[in-house]
C-alpha cells in the first residue's frame, strides 16, 4: 500500500519521471492520441511508446500485454526504463512506423467513447499490424535501441547535438533561396534565458534563429530542455535580432530572406528539429502525418507561439527555429516538434475535434456507473473518488514549473475557450508592446491555441504577419494570454 | 411477530447481502467482471478512476461487488473500502508475468490490513485465454497463499470477457459464506 512501492524506482525519480512525462506530453506529437487523436492523452502504452487518451488506453488493455502495456502518466509509477522509451519513442516515430501503411483519406473512427470501431482500428493497427510499416519488427520498450523507427531523429541522447549540424546542410540546399544555417551546439542552454531576453527585446530574426536545445544528456535529466527548444515557424523581419542571435547564440541562422518563404526543406528541418529533440518531429516527409494537409499546418502555426510563450514562461526557454522554418512552409513541420505549454494544439488530423471543448474530465474518468447502485454507500468512499479525481489536476499543474502560471492542459481547456478573441491589428499592435521579439505577428501571438481554432477567419493581419513568416519568439507575458491569433488560418491559405 | 417471522424466513430462505470489494493490479479485468456479471455483456471499459459498484445477485446472496481503480496511486485508497466487507476478490491477470510480483506485494498488504482478517478471499486468476498466461496454480504460488493460515481462500481461473470461471467464484464466495454465517440478512 506504498504510494510508491516499486523497489526499483525512487520517490526522486518518480517525481523526475512525472516531471519528464509532463513534458513529453507537451512535444506537438503527443498532444494527440496516437489513435484517435483526441487531445491530451493522458495514458501510455509503455511498451509501444504511444501516447493515448483513455478511451483507447481502455481499448489498449484489453489487447493483452503482449500488445500494449498501458500506464496513466499521472496514476502510475514508471520504470526509467519505460520514460525512456517513450520520450524516445511518442506518438509520432510510433504511428510512422505503425500507421506507415494507413490510407491517406483515412477516417478516423470516432474518439471520445468506447466504440467498436475505434477498437477493430486499434485492434487492427497494434495487433494484426495492418497498416505498420514492413520493412522493420515494430519499435518496442525491447529493441528500440536498434529499431530505425525509433531512431531516426536519435537514438539515444548525445546522438542529439550531432544530428543538427549535419542535418542543417542538405536541407538548406533543398530551398531555392539561398540559406545558411549553422548547427545550435548544445552548450548554449544555459545562455536560454539571456538568449531569449536578447530576443524578446528585439525584432525576432528575420532569418529564423533557432536556439538549440539542451544538450541531450541534460535534457534526459531536465525536462524543461524540451520546453528550452523552439523551431519557430518563421521568417520574420528584423534583421537587428538576427545578428545578435549570431553572437549570443552561435547557432542556427537560416539567413533566407524574408520574401523565401519556399519550398520547404523537409530533411533539414525535421533532421535540425528531431536533433535537437529527439522525438517528435514528423520525420520525413513522406510520413509526414496522413493527413497533414494545410489545415495541420495551420495548426502547427498557430501553436509555434504560444509554444514559444510557454517556453518563456517555463524559465529555462531559449527561442529558436530551425533553419528551414524560417520559411512560411515549414511551419507545419517545425511546428510539430515544438513544444507548447497547454498541449492543447489539435493534432493535424484534429481540428474539428478541437474544436470540441474537450476532457479533462476524461482523466477522471467516469467508470460505467460510478454513482452506484449499492445502497449503504460509504460516504468516505465519495470523498475518495474525489481525492483520485483530484489528482489528474494536481500532476498537471503543480509537478512542471513549465506551466507555472500558465494553465495546466486541460484547465486551458475549460478557462480559455472563449477567449479566443481574433487578434485585431490593435491586438497584435499591443502584443509587440509586450513582446516586442514577436515580430512576426499574427502567427506569434496566440498563447491559446484553442482560441486560434475557435478564431474563425485569419484577421488579415495574421494573414500578413503568416505571410512574412511571422516569427514566433515572445515573452510569456501574462498579459498576452489567451489573445487568439488566426495565424494558423492564414497559413493554410498561404500554403 | 410477524417481522420476526420474515427475518427468521429470510434468514433460512431469502436473499442475504454480501458486502465484497474487488481488488487488483489495474487491467487485471476487475471492471469487465463486474460488469459481466452485473449485466452479462463485456463492456469496452476504461480505466477506472475512482471507482464502480453494483450489486450482483446470484443464487440468494446478493453481492454488492466495490470494484476500485488499481492503479498506482489508487491504491492507497483501497483500505478505505475494507470495512465490513466480508470478502475480498483479488483480481490478477495471468499474463502480466512482469506484474504478478508487484500484484502479490499488493495482495499481501491487503491481507494484513487488520479490517480484512475475516474476510474470504477469492482470487480471479484471469485473462486464462491469454497465450503464456500464468496458470492457476501458478498464480496461487505467486500469491503466496499456500502459506497462508487461517483464512479462507481460493483461486478460480476465469474469463472475464467470456464470463468463464466467474460464477464459480461467486458460488464459492457464496458457500464460504454461508458456512460462516457472515452474511447479514438483506435489508
Amino acid at each position: 500500500m506504498n504510494f510508491n512501492s516499486k523497489r526499483s524506482v525512487t520517490d526522486e525519480q518518480n517525481e523526475r519521471h512525472k516531471r519528464l512525462l509532463a513534458s513529453i506530453l507537451k512535444e506537438e506529437g503527443n498532444k494527440s492520441c496516437a489513435d484517435c487523436k483526441t487531445r491530451n492523452p493522458t495514458w501510455a502504452s509503455v511498451n509501444l511508446g504511444v501516447f493515448v487518451c483513455l478511451t483507447c488506453s481502455g481499448i489498449h488493455r484489453s489487447l493483452g500485454v503482449h500488445i500494449s502495456q498501458v500506464r496513466s502518466c499521472n496514476l502510475d509509477t514508471w520504470l526509467p526504463k519505460q520514460v525512456e522509451f517513450c520520450r524516445i519513442m511518442g506518438n509520432v516515430k510510433g504511428n510512422r512506423y505503425w500507421e506507415a501503411r494507413l490510407p491517406k483519406d483515412f477516417r478516423r473512427p470516432p474518439s471520445g467513447n468506447p466504440n467498436p470501431e475505434l477498437a477493430s482500428f486499434i485492434r487492427a493497427k497494434y495487433v494484426d499490424q495492418a497498416f505498420a510499416a514492413t520493412d522493420s519488427p515494430p519499435p518496442t520498450i525491447d529493441n528500440y535501441v536498434d529499431n530505425p523507427y525509433a531512431k531516426d531523429a536519435e537514438g539515444s541522447g548525445s546522438g542529439a547535438s550531432t544530428a543538427a549540424p549535419a542535418a542543417a546542410g542538405p536541407g538548406l540546399s533543398l530551398r531555392t533561396t539561398p540559406a545558411k544555417a549553422s548547427a545550435s551546439s548544445p552548450a548554449l542552454t544555459t545562455d536560454l534565458l539571456g538568449g531569449f531576453d536578447e530576443l524578446a527585446a528585439g525584432p525576432s530574426p528575420l532569418a529564423a534563429s533557432a536556439q538549440a536545445a539542451p544538450p541531450a544528456a541534460a535534457s534526459n535529466a531536465d525536462p524543461f530542455g524540451y520546453g528550452s527548444f523552439v523551431s519557430a515557424a518563421t521568417a520574420s523581419s528584423a534583421p537587428s535580432i538576427a545578428q545578435r542571435n549570431s553572437l549570443e547564440w552561435s547557432d542556427f541562422h537560416a539567413a533566407a530572406p524574408p520574401s523565401s518563404a519556399t519550398a520547404p526543406s523537409l530533411p533539414a528541418l525535421l533532421n535540425q528539429t528531431s536533433g535537437h529533440h529527439r522525438s517528435y518531429s514528423e520525420g520525413l516527409p513522406s510520413t509526414a502525418g496522413p493527413s497533414a494537409g494545410p489545415t495541420a499546418s495551420s495548426s502547427g502555426a498557430q501553436h509555434g507561439p504560444s509554444r514559444l510563450s510557454g517556453a518563456a514562461a517555463g524559465a529555462a526557454s531559449s527561442s529558436g527555429s530551425g533553419p528551414g522554418a524560417a520559411h512560411g512552409n515549414h511551419v507545419r513541420h517545425s511546428s510539430r516538434s515544438q513544444l507548447d505549454p497547454f498541449a492543447v494544439s489539435a493534432a493535424p488530423d484534429d481540428l474539428l475535434a478541437g474544436l470540441t471543448i474537450h476532457h479533462v474530465m476524461e482523466s477522471l474518468g467516469g467508470p460505467p456507473s460510478a454513482s452506484a447502485s449499492a445502497g449503504g454507500a460509504l460516504p468516505s468512499s465519495t470523498s475518495l473518488t474525489g481525492a483520485a479525481a483530484a489528482d489528474p489536476f494536481a500532476f498537471a499543474t503543480s509537478s512542471t514549473p513549465a506551466d507555472h502560471a500558465l494553465p495546466a492542459p486541460g484547465a486551458g481547456h475549460k478557462r480559455h475557450p472563449s477567449r479566443s478573441a481574433k487578434p485585431t491589428g490593435e491586438e497584435i499592435l499591443r502584443l509587440f508592446d509586450h513582446a516586442p521579439s514577436t515580430a512576426g505577428g499574427g502567427a506569434a501571438v496566440s498563447d491559446d491555441p484553442f482560441g486560434d481554432f475557435l478564431s474563425g477567419p485569419p484577421a488579415p493581419s495574421n494573414g500578413m504577419a503568416a505571410a512574412l513568416g511571422g516569427t514566433s519568439f515572445k515573452h510569456a507575458i501574462p498579459a498576452t494570454n489567451g489573445l487568439g491569433s488566426a495565424g494558423g488560418g492564414a497559413m493554410a491559405d498561404l500554403l | 411477530m410477524g417481522q420476526a417471522f420474515t427475518k427468521l424466513f429470510d434468514r433460512w430462505f431469502g436473499n442475504r447481502e454480501m458486502r465484497v470489494v474487488m481488488l487488483g493490479l489495474d487491467a487485471a479485468g476487475k471492471t469487465t467482471i463486474l460488469y459481466k456479471l452485473h449485466i452479462g455483456e463485456v463492456l469496452t471499459t476504461v480505466p477506472t478512476i475512482g471507482f464502480n459498484v453494483e450489486k450482483v445477485q446470484y443464487k440468494n446472496v446478493v453481492f454488492t461487488v466495490w470494484d476500485v481503480g488499481g492503479q498506482e496511486k489508487l491504491r492507497p485508497l483501497w483500505r478505505h473500502y475494507f470495512n465490513q466487507t466480508d470478502g475480498l476478490i483479488f483480481v490478477v491477470d495471468s499474463q502480466d508475468r512482469d506484474r504478478i510480483g508487484k500484484a502479490a506485494q499488493e495482495f499481501q498488504a491487503i491481507l494484513q490490513d487488520p479490517l480484512m482478517l475475516h474476510s474470504a478471499i477469492l482470487v480471479f486468476a484471469n485473462k486464462q485465454d491469454m497465450k503464456g498466461c500464468l496458470t492457476p496454480a501458478e498464480v496461487c504460488t505467486a500469491l503466496g497463499l499456500p502459506e497462508m493460515r487461517g483464512r479462507k481462500w481460493h483461486v478460480q481461473s476465469s474469463v472475464a470477457t467470456r464470463g468463464e470461471g466467474l460464477y464459480e467464484g461467486l458460488d464459492w464466495l457464496a458457500n464460504t459464506l454461508k458456512a460462516s454465517n457472515a452474511g447479514r440478512p438483506a435489508s
